[in-house]
């Protein structure tokens, strides 16, 4: 694609105008029905780490970014216009993500609704993802059609590209559309944190492209006003974004470095050790900087399908005693049948192929501190 | 007035409800959809009732989800208009305004001898829906004259969008199998899968050729036939006239004969010099040679409809302008509707 002339500027000046008048058609200031008392409600942690799941499957079923986007939307815009309770977040979330695919991918490329069930782990039948699709549609009056903060991220790059064509020489070793990849993973890195909601999409993503752009360009401020210009935003709503991004992104960068991966081991650990709600990690190789206690967000270098994996709760044998454990953090019940079949399986080359596709947001598995871990400790493999 | 209480209003009106639409008679069956002709109580207007099966493994058809959704964003002239969903349990039925006959159906009552004026006419108006998806990023993806509908006035409007995509501005990698054979571009037919949305100009070229000539320009029956025909006609692409084609092992692998190129207006001789050079504008070879819908639009073929016709508003149609009239089609025979013998074959293209 040429970036480069008067008519494809006007052109993705009118591309810019007509994603921002569909992005305000369907905004509403986003006071969405989380909670944080989460026995009623589906607290903020939840939701973002229902996403960290859906980034995983995203990966898993080999799908664009641009359904991820579009799924975490629908799933922000379904919860925003409903009360959900907890129980049924996972059921909503991959039916978000199976509507998405369908939106977006080829014909040949949506996951067939039984495999998706199963190789998901949700826990719902393909009726319960049949009948949730429809009541989601329904509420959401079938406008799958949404400007993602995906759609703004490529529309701003390509004005950017456009306008400032030296951008492809600064550029060393990135092809613009390598450049694109880098911040989308930024993007939905952030996409799945919690506070970067209140947020229209538009405006995470021009902070996201203007925290790239300061360290690019010497005249970076004239071109963001630009852009601000253009798309009608607040340029104080915009600082404010840009600063919670870009300590959200701190947390990413600090936490991509390592290259380690834990995986699961079955054999070694006794579900004892589960029920205490003792979770270790194992020493890694690495100079991890540990849990951060202050906002619960750990930058223990856990990625990818470790995540998933922890993400289950305690294995079959747990069921009992799991009652009387305090589960803050989801309905375990739910997803005990996907636990039997977990551990029926060879899971470790699996682990390492999908650990080889890396991660977008496994980085971030959010992990009360001192609260119970469902999940058994984690074994260090190197994986180059 | 709230959300919640304008769809309970919009309810009590009597939309979203099947008690609202009389199925009149079926107007063809497909795979998982049957179309029917309708009326609405509300406003006594003919409606096209899709009614879409849901005992479907898969939940909601991707198609359906497609069509709704993009459609819901596409408000055109030229373009469908979606004015209702009704959803049940066991259906999912679009509402769509009537309009008489699709393109391939108007071709044959008028024993494929269009006026040449009204080949005009309907050219534009593909152009100009197109021209609006396109400025969208949306690309329509399957264009035949089943998918261009038509009313008695002589509106024309694209219809099927179950194949479009919503395209953001990097390139994506999209199926090959899309576009029906006669339609699809050598570039797309050679297994590219790299395209944008010059990939639904080929088709405006081979449909513009067809109501110009009243055949199908190529009409393959296989992708090597298809290519066949392509190459017979506009010559077999090498290294200048294609530039990189000559690595594509796909098409190193037919070992096609080497074609001349021949003139074009051997087998449109009703066509005009500006017409044959918009022709060869839509079929070139490159996908990025390919005029653009907003660019033809302006092209010398169109100068004899006046000015006016370039800044109306999106919502309005080119008939409102008294210059712009449809003109008797020489071969046109009344026939009544609806008709029998090829009745089947209508509508096709809605049903998929």
């Amino acid at each position: 694609m040429k970036f480069s002339g008067p008519l494809e500027s006007q052109r993705l000046s009118l591309l810019l105008e007509t994603a921002i008048s569909r992005e305000a058609q369907m905004w509403k200031a986003h006071v969405p029905k989380i909670q944080p008392n989460q026995d009623v409600a589906i607290s903020p942690k939840q939701r973002d780490e229902v996403i960290q799941w859906l980034a995983k499957l995203k990966y898993q079923f080999h799908l664009y970014p641009e359904t991820l986007a579009l799924a975490i939307s629908l799933l922000d815009r379904f919860l925003a216009a409903v009360k959900a309770r907890p129980k049924y977040l996972n059921c909503i979330a991959i039916s978000c993500f199976f509507l998405a695919a369908k939106t977006i991918e080829e014909d040949e490329r949506i996951p067939v609704l039984k495999v998706l069930a199963r190789d998901s782990f949700c826990g719902c039948s393909p009726a319960e993802i049949r009948r949730m699709e429809k009541i989601i549609l329904d509420k959401l009056n079938w406008d799958l059609h949404m400007a993602t903060p995906l759609d703004f991220l490529h529309i701003f790059h390509a004005v950017a590209v456009s306008n400032r064509p030296q951008l492809l020489t600064i550029l060393p070793k990135l092809s613009p559309s390598q450049h694109v990849a880098a911040l989308t993973k930024q993007l939905l890195h952030c996409m799945a944190c919690y506070q970067l909601l209140q947020f229209k999409g538009s405006m995470l993503a021009l902070a996201i492209v203007s925290l790239e752009l300061e360290k690019l360009l010497p005249d970076w401020l004239a071109l963001i006003i630009e852009l601000l210009q253009k798309a009608q935003m607040d340029s104080s709503q915009l600082i404010h974004c840009r600063e919670l991004v870009a300590h959200h992104l701190s947390t990413l960068q600090s936490s991509l470095l390592p290259n380690s991966v834990y995986v699961y081991s079955p054999l070694q650990h006794t579900l004892v050790t589960c029920n205490r709600g003792v979770y270790k990690c194992q020493p890694s190789s690495v100079p991890g900087p540990g849990f951060s206690k202050d906002n619960g967000r750990p930058e223990v270098p856990v990625t990818g399908t470790a995540a998933l994996y922890q993400r289950l709760p305690a294995p079959s044998g747990c069921k009992q005693a799991s009652a009387k454990r305090k589960v803050e953090e989801m309905e375990v019940d739910d997803f005990y049948d996907g636990i039997k079949r977990l551990y029926n399986e060879d899971i470790a080359p699996e682990v390492v192929a999908l650990e080889n596709m890396g991660s977008v947001c496994g980085a971030d598995v959010s992990r009360q501190e001192g609260n119970v871990s469902p999940c058994p400790p984690l074994q260090p493999v190197s994986v180059m | 007035m709230s959300r919640r209480s304008r769809r309970a209003s919009l309810s009590e009106i009597g939309f979203g409800k099947m008690e609202t639409y009389i199925k009149l008679e079926k107007l063809g069956e497909g795979t998982y959809a049957t179309v029917y002709k309708g009326r609405s109580k509300l406003t006594e207007n003919l409606v096209a009732l899709k009614e879409i099966r849901l005992e479907h493994e898969e939940g909601a058809p991707c198609t359906a989800i497609r069509e709704v959704s993009l459609l819901k964003d596409l408000k055109h002239a030229n373009i469908v208009t979606l004015h209702d969903i009704v959803h049940t349990d066991k259906s999912l039925t679009l509402v769509f305004e009537y309009l008489d006959k699709d393109l391939k159906q108007y071709m044959d009552d008028c024993g494929n001898i269009m006026s040449m004026h009204n080949v005009k006419l309907f050219l534009y108006q593909i152009l100009r829906g197109l021209a609006y998806c396109h400025r969208r990023k949306v690309l329509h993806r399957d264009l035949k004259p089943q998918n261009l509908l038509i009313n008695e006035k002589g509106e024309l409007k694209l219809a099927d969008f179950g194949l479009a995509r919503a395209k953001s501005v990097p390139t994506k990698t999209y199926s090959n199998e899309v576009v029906t054979l006669w339609y699809r571009p050598p570039d797309v037919l050679l297994g590219s899968s790299e395209y944008s949305t010059q990939i639904d100009m080929w088709g405006v070229g081979c449909i513009f050729f067809e109501m110009a000539s009243g055949r199908p320009l190529f009409p393959g029956s296989t992708v090597e036939d298809e290519l066949h025909l392509i190459f017979r006609l506009l010559g077999t692409p090498c290294q200048e006239t294609w530039p990189g084609i000559s690595s594509s092992d796909e098409f190193r692998n037919y070992n096609f004969p080497k074609y001349k190129p021949q003139p074009l207006i051997n087998h449109a001789p009703r066509l005009d010099t500006e017409g044959i050079e918009l022709i060869a504008k839509f079929l070139q070879y490159e996908s990025k040679k390919r005029i653009s819908a907003e660019e033809a639009m302006k092209h010398a073929y169109f100068r004899s409809l006046g000015t006016r016709i370039h800044t109306l508003p999106e919502s309005v149609s080119i008939f409102s302008l008294k210059e712009i009239q449809l003109q008797k089609d020489p071969g046109f025979r009344n026939s009544t509707y609806p008709e029998t013998g090829h009745g089947k074959n209508r509508r096709q293209s809605m049903l998929f």
